[in-house]
């Protein structure tokens, strides 16, 4: 599907893993690397189905499930925003992070590498 | 939850020629749900019988809890594979006809949606664009404020414009008002994100049940999914 930009956040949907949990790490990504700034209002859950083409229902939970997560919130009658703290957003980027390594050690575990290797390989590679 | 609607041990057949054989299923508030499936699968037989305009030879029908009637039709609207008006009228005489018969029509609503698709209220229906059509009649559904909503194959033989318009249309209403949906469609490419879950019917039978984010991963796509389920 063709990337769709809203308010920072470049939509990427791939028809063949649950969207539901694509829109939710999208997001994420978004606000972790500050492509969406604080406090900014998000499209309502009609408008961001619209304009994904995906049904309103797979937003809601996806909007809930960030709510959940202190990233968004929710005013009645005035729409749906990014949060204005920076502490969720600063737990979510440690999280991710956790995430990312432990998914790299898991790698370089079945692989055989020991850590001393792999961090020699980590300080060694480029980094952009 | 008490299912919006709710089939059981469905069985039809015409001239002895089974359609449709022991077809159960039950559709949550809420859910949009895709009823896929080749031609003459049955599915169109069984959006009739859903509705009560057709008697099954076998099974039960409960449309919010009770046998399809009048009092349940009220609350359903249904969009026909094939929409059927006097040539000759105007759109605004469509409209007019529609707030007659039903209490709940919301004319604002539907003259809203028409604005959207250029529809004009003097308009002939003879002059309509097969797409223009589609939408009188979709706006006609969904001004209706359903809780139940069936479209029969709403986005066959329509331009891609129109496609993607009547797909909005739904998702507007979807989003304001969560009617049950539920869809038949060819059209998956257009429609695939939409659906919370996804019923194949294979020569009158059910073979598929299941939530549409889980046939996803189990199979890269829907549009995947069916070409496999459906291989002979």
């Amino acid at each position: 599907m063709e990337p769709i930009q809203v308010a920072g956040i470049t939509f990427r949907l791939d028809p063949g893993k649950p969207l539901y949990e694509q829109i939710v790490d999208q997001v994420q990504g978004a606000l972790a690397r500050g492509d969406v700034k604080l406090n900014e209002r998000l499209p309502s859950v009609r408008e961001l189905a619209q304009l994904l083409k995906v049904n309103p229902n797979t937003v809601m939970r996806a909007y809930q499930d960030l709510e959940r997560g202190g990233l968004l919130m929710t005013y009645r009658g005035q729409g749906t925003f990014i949060t204005d703290k920076p502490q969720p957003v600063e737990r979510l980027k440690q999280d991710l992070a956790y995430r990312a390594v432990a998914h790299l050690v898991n790698e370089m575990r079945r692989l055989g590498f020991s850590r001393e290797q792999a961090l020699a390989l980590l300080q060694e590679v480029k980094w952009s | 939850m008490s299912s919006v609607l709710e089939l059981k041990g469905i069985e039809k057949s015409f001239g002895g020629h089974p359609v449709l054989r022991q077809v159960e299923f039950a559709l949550e508030p809420g859910k949009v749900v895709g009823l896929l499936g080749p031609n003459g699968a049955g599915k169109s037989t069984l959006l009739k019988i859903a509705v009560g305009l057709l008697m099954p030879d076998a099974g039960q029908v409960r449309v919010f809890g009770e046998p399809p009637s009048w009092q349940s039709l009220a609350r359903i609207a249904f969009l026909p594979d094939r929409g059927h008006f006097a040539r000759g009228l105007k759109v605004e005489a469509a409209l007019a006809m529609a707030a007659r018969l039903y209490d709940r029509f919301d004319r604002g609503l539907a003259e809203a949606v028409l604005k959207d698709a250029h529809l004009r209220p003097g308009t002939r229906l003879s002059e309509l664009s097969r797409g223009q059509e589609a939408r009188l009649h979709l706006a006609l559904c969904v001004a209706r404020h359903p809780e139940l909503l069936i479209l029969d194959e709403p986005l066959s033989g329509l331009d891609i414009l129109s496609r993607e318009a009547m797909v909005e249309t739904v998702i507007g209403t979807v989003s304001d008002e969560a009617p049950a949906v539920l869809i038949t469609t060819h059209d998956l490419d257009e429609v695939e994100g939409h659906f919370d879950e996804v019923i194949l019917l294979q020569e009158g039978k059910v073979v598929l049940k299941a939530e549409a984010e889980s046939l996803r991963v189990r199979y890269g796509s829907l549009r995947q999914m069916y070409k496999e389920v459906m291989q002979p």
